[in-house]
């Protein structure tokens, strides 16, 4: 039986923070192996501070923000809305919540953003969803919706189909004459209009050059923005715009129930599905307090392993392309072609799964399924000696990747950087390894770590994991040949025909696996109907594209092309 | 529209018909309108197994202006519509538009207050791929079903 | 009026014609090749099939047919002129860039000087004694067309494409010219013509004296400089498509299909170029032209026996394909085969044909002249095509370089080398004269 063992962590969390840190704190809990402290507002940022730096606790990651409106909640509580600020220790590999509570006029908190640079947007995400204004902030816009959106959807009077008429694409002068300002560079004469002569000022060499990367360009993938503003081809200010493909599935979660929001995960990080469907239920599971058998837990090892080879094929085929290497994306999309024809055998899909129900999988795999799983490993090898061998001494591609869109590790952090991104600035940290789940320490893996933290680095891991989730799949299938077969009790033939019931309790939960893009958390909170009261997924992708000013500022347009490829955006994630 | 229509109804009209048909219909040079997961299946028509060049949309344009026909693949949220009518409008005659995935014919399952509920609010529509993302080979079945269509138009319809 | 018109000399003004449609004829066919070139190789390379749909009552002619496509479509496509281009430039920039891909073929010699009795026709379209300056002073003048194109679309990514063009160009003009002073200084000569002919010498009695061998760091860096004028990968920055989509951002229609076309022109014109001062243009190794005419009849019968191989080992390619194809497409494109097989059969015949004719029909000065002619015309074709080859295939294997690594590679690397190059020669040539 696979056990979760962040209760051990969650303890000793417990008993150090009410010793070290007692005077802040108005309740201090553990629901569902997740610790839970809540502070009241205008201690807040204090409370943050001392346990960021304290030398036990050390919780340097801001995982997420979650904004959460109790309104319908029974019964219901004195203060509307909740902001919970999940944190985590990568040094000592425990987990925190801390929750505040907050009136339902005017509900203000004091922004952290001077503490972890990741808070500018997740607050501001918060404000844009809840209307919940963070005090101090330095620009706190909307995130995801467009500018001109009255309400704020994710409150639980906002109905669930009011639609807003289409809007204007907000032109985001505002901040980057902000930024330019800070370097003495005005552009008060600039409107932009895409022509090279719209404005009077335009041969002034004090103004710089004003151009919109936007939606629509190859580089961004379709789903994101950038009002930049260069010098020659140096870009000196960046303004990002996300939201794009905010398709509100936080909302739609609400309106569904527990087993229909599988199909909504499966779109999330839409080149990885299985990690998503299988983060999903791994939280609902450990809400409801069942642990999967030991045979689940491998499939579910090999699930993941194979998604994730197919999340860092897809960031380096296209990648590859942007740099002009047009070659490479052909050869490694095969081998996504041969992992869909596998999936496509068990699920009748061949990209979005919905592969794993709560507690169990939907249908038995096909005979040959092991075989399948091999002859794809087979394959993959050459394939990534291929792509080496053309990429790897490549002069150009040298020159492309070395040193562009470098991050130290301590940035990285406070960006809340976790997966490949982070492990290419030098620090091992992996889920798998830190916090080990189904079955993953008894894995014979390495952790794959980079040293500069730059492009090359970024591609390079992703490489090389695809060569350890190989080893990692090879030693799963042969413990699962190995393993005898479950008796047809433990299975419960119920399980596998129709939906059972799904309720978890009322309470929140926080859990988290091993994503292709780094840490996919979800903050699930049961009131304990038929649907989830809220949730809120904690996307890798977004924290990692969050550094992007940090990255390209001071880069050329050639290089901002580079560092684009090598975060792996996924829209699905990022917007939601 | 230019000097193929010259001739007005006639059966010189209906042979330049012919031959301009097929040339369009043969080389439909796509502008891939791409947000979420039916891009990444529109990425798997492109690469080796499926192939998309073979009906000679390789050239896959990144500016609208020298584009065919424009592919949105995915959903359209309200923020992203302003932009997509802008992309469709910059388009040169004669142009069709097919809207692949659940996504894009009429919202898919996001039935919320941010997701455009099929593009034709936005943009008139030649073919509709139903799937949530639909096969690839659903994608060349809208491209050969586009092929027909535009066999069957005359340079007398975008004067 | 008739005394100029009967002291015009005739034969010059008809020959030249004649050249020039035939030199014209041949770009534009091999720009249509090159295209289908670029997409059959890339298919190739990346492990797909490439374009095999588009056809003319059945015949694919392997992805051929579909420039024809294209070019109707762009033909009949909407032109639109954006109201804010400045429309002079916005106009005439597909235009000048078109015309100076097809000027440069102007002096390149496709075979040997034509001599029948007393006639003597150069097989140049233009015999300057200053052919070689003529090349690099046209291929120059291309950047305008992207310049004049990027700024005149008064759009932001054009313009910087524009930039880039205008900075790339510039620089790996220097290097291209200083790659051939030691060419000229081993030859001597600036005329084209001679230049070839003087490539047909034998070092040491038995190598040949190609470009290639008397200058083998010339060559490298003639030919990155040249892929570098051409705008191809690995130095396509302006018109990067994932970066910046380039300088034609702002054309519909023809005026981007003349941008289209003028770039794989200008593959073959740099093909050209490259076997005539590196390859030895028209030169069939071993055999110059006196040994060709002298020996016509049986030269003939060696070539038509080699065209004859090559038919019957194209058949059976041909056969094994369409063994191992498992589609059928229920229309014409299903007897594409007979088109195919017959081509071939004809090609048989008529080398068999010219075998016979070998033996039976004696061959007088002009006979001889003509199968010289058409050996190294067809030689120098050969050569083109292999040089269009390598730049195709090395688009699609390496990634691009940035604006200021580019820039670097001109001036930093490539400079320095061509000056070690010229003294290098120098040195050499006094040596060894």
């Amino acid at each position: 039986m696979i056990e979760n063992n962040s209760s051990t962590t969650a303890n000793t969390c417990k008993d150090l923070l009410a010793l070290q840190i007692g005077g802040d704190i108005i309740a201090l809990e553990e629901t569902n192996g997740t610790l839970f402290a809540t502070v009241a507002p205008d201690s807040l940022h204090g409370f943050l501070a001392k346990i960021r730096d304290n030398q036990v606790l050390k919780f340097d990651l801001l995982v997420d923000i979650a904004g959460v409106d109790t309104l319908l909640l029974t019964p219901a509580l004195p203060d509307r809305f909740q902001v919970v600020y999940i944190l985590l220790s990568t040094v000592f590999n425990h987990r925190l919540c801390v929750k505040v509570n907050l009136g339902a006029e005017n509900p203000s908190v004091p922004s952290i953003c001077g503490l972890y640079k990741i808070a500018n947007w997740l607050e501001r995400e918060t404000f844009d969803q809840f209307g919940i204004i963070f005090a101090g902030h330095p620009n706190l816009k909307r995130l995801l919706n467009f500018k001109n959106f009255v309400g704020h959807p994710l409150r639980k009077d906002y109905p669930i189909d009011k639609r807003q008429g289409f809007p204007e694409s907000e032109d985001l002068l505002d901040e980057l004459k902000t930024k330019l300002a800070r370097l003495n560079r005005p552009i008060d004469s600039v409107k932009i209009t895409g022509c090279t002569n719209e404005t009077d000022a335009a041969m002034d060499d004090n103004v710089p050059f004003i151009v919109n990367i936007g939606p629509a360009h190859p580089i961004v993938h379709g789903i994101l923005r950038l009002l930049t503003a260069v010098e020659g081809e140096t870009i000196i200010a960046l303004v990002p715009e996300i939201g794009y493909l905010h398709r509100g599935v936080e909302k739609s979660i609400e309106n569904s129930n527990w087993h229909q929001v599988v199909p909504y995960t499966d779109r999330l990080n839409y080149a990885s599905p299985m990690m998503n469907n299988i983060g999903y239920c791994k939280a609902v599971e450990k809400m409801l307090g069942i642990t999967i058998s030991e045979r689940n837990a491998l499939y579910r090892i090999v699930f993941c392993e194979l998604a994730r080879i197919m999340d860092h094929l897809l960031c380096s085929g296209p990648h590859l392309i942007d740099l002009g290497a047009l070659t490479p994306f052909w050869y490694l999309f095969q081998i996504r072609e041969n992992i869909y024809d596998i999936m496509e055998k068990i699920s009748g899909a061949r990209l979005t799964y919905s592969c794993v129900r709560i507690g169990a999988f939907p249908y038995p795999f096909y005979d040959a399924f092991f075989d399948d799983v091999e002859t794809v490993i087979k394959k993959l090898a050459p394939v990534i000696d291929e792509v080496r061998r053309l990429v790897e001494r490549n002069r150009i591609f040298f020159d492309r990747c070395v040193d562009i869109g470098k991050i130290s590790t301590a940035d990285a952090l406070a960006y809340g950087f976790t997966g490949p991104c982070l492990r290419a600035t030098g620090y091992a940290y992996d889920l798998r390894k830190a916090q080990p789940y189904y079955g993953y320490d008894t894995l014979d893996f390495d952790v794959v770590v980079g040293t500069n933290g730059d492009t090359y680095d970024r591609f390079f891991v992703r490489i090389y994991e695809i060569i350890e989730s190989a080893k990692i799949i090879r030693q799963a299938i042969k413990r699962l040949k190995e393993l005898p077969p479950d008796p047809p009790a433990a299975e419960g033939a119920k399980k596998t025909k129709g939906f059972k019931k799904v309720a978890p309790p009322t309470g929140a939960v926080y859990d988290a696996t091993e994503a292709a893009n780094g840490e996919l958390g979800f903050y699930i909170v049961s009131d304990g109907s038929a649907k989830p009261y809220r949730m809120k997924v904690r996307s890798p992708s977004l924290c990692n594209y969050s550094a992007i000013e940090q990255l390209a500022e001071g880069a050329m347009i050639a290089d901002l092309v580079s560092i684009i490829g090598s975060l792996n955006i996924i829209g699905g994630e990022i917007d939601r | 529209m230019g000097i193929e229509t010259a001739f007005g109804q006639s059966w010189i009209t209906a042979r330049i018909d012919d031959v301009v048909n097929w040339g369009r219909a043969n080389s439909p040079w796509p502008y891939v309108f791409g947000t979420a997961c039916c891009a990444i299946e529109f990425m798997s028509t492109a690469a080796s197994h499926f192939d998309i060049s073979r009906f000679g949309a390789e050239n896959i344009r990144w500016t609208p202006r020298q584009a065919d026909m424009l592919i949105v693949a995915g959903t359209i949220s309200y923020k992203q519509a302003p932009v997509l009518k802008r992309i469709y409008e910059q388009m040169c005659e004669p142009k069709w538009v097919i809207a692949v995935g659940a996504c894009a014919c009429s919202g898919g399952f996001y039935n919320n207050y941010c997701t455009v509920q099929g593009i034709s609010e936005i943009v008139p529509v030649d073919i509709f791929v139903p799937g949530c993302p639909p096969r690839a080979e659903a994608i060349f079945d809208a491209v050969i079903k586009l092929q027909k269509k535009i066999s069957k138009e005359s340079v007398l319809d975008r004067k | 009026m008739t005394n100029i018109l009967r002291n015009l000399d005739w034969i010059f003004i008809i020959t030249t014609i004649a050249k020039a449609c035939f030199v014209w004829g041949l770009a534009l066919f091999f720009m249509t090749l090159n295209i289908t070139l670029d997409r059959k190789i890339s298919s190739f390379m990346q492990d797909r099939v490439g374009p095999n749909r588009a056809h003319i009552l059945g015949i694919r002619l392997f992805g051929f047919i579909l420039n024809l496509a294209d070019g109707v479509k762009l033909f009949f496509k909407e032109d639109i002129t954006p109201s804010f281009v400045n429309k002079f430039y916005y106009l005439a920039s597909p235009f000048i860039i078109m015309t100076i891909a097809l000027m440069g073929l102007a002096v390149i010699p496709i075979a040997d000087t034509l001599t029948i009795s007393n006639i003597s026709i150069p097989m140049q379209v233009l015999d300057l004694n200053v052919g070689f300056l003529f090349i690099l002073a046209i291929t120059s003048l291309s950047v305008y067309s992207l310049v004049l194109g990027g700024f005149g679309s008064n759009s932001k990514f054009p313009l910087f494409s524009a930039m880039r063009a205008s900075a790339q160009m510039i620089s790996y003009e220097i290097a291209m010219g200083l790659s051939l002073v030691g060419l000229v200084m081993v030859f001597s000569t600036f005329q084209l013509g001679e230049l070839t002919s003087r490539q047909g010498h034998l070092l040491f009695g038995i190598i040949p004296k190609w470009g290639i061998v008397v200058q083998p760091l010339g060559f490298v860096l003639f030919c990155i400089a040249s892929l570098a004028e051409l705008n191809r990968v690995p130095f396509d920055l302006p018109e990067g498509e994932s970066e910046i989509i380039g300088f034609h951002t702002e054309y519909s229609a023809m005026k981007y299909g003349l941008f289209f076309m003028a770039e794989y022109a200008n593959i073959f014109v740099a093909g050209c170029i490259i076997s005539t001062l590196f390859l030895g243009g028209w030169q069939i190794p071993w055999l110059p032209t006196d040994t060709l005419k002298a020996n016509s009849a049986v030269v003939l019968q060696a070539a038509s026996a080699l065209a004859i191989i090559g038919a019957l080992f194209a058949a059976f390619r041909l056969h094994v394909f369409y063994k191992k194809r498992r589609y059928k497409w229920s229309d014409m494109r299903d007897y594409e085969g007979i088109f195919l097989y017959g081509a071939l059969g004809l090609t048989v015949l008529a080398g068999l044909g010219a075998i016979i004719a070998g033996y039976i029909v004696p061959f007088n000065d002009i006979a001889a002249a003509l199968v010289a002619l058409v050996l190294q015309v067809s030689i120098f074709i050969f050569k083109a095509f292999i040089i269009c080859f390598i730049i195709v295939w090395i688009r699609w294997s390496l990634p691009r370089l940035r604006y200021d690594q580019l820039m670097r590679l001109g001036w930093k690397i490539m400079l320095p080398i061509g000056i070690a190059n010229v003294l290098i020669t120098g040195v050499a040539l006094l040596l060894f004269r």
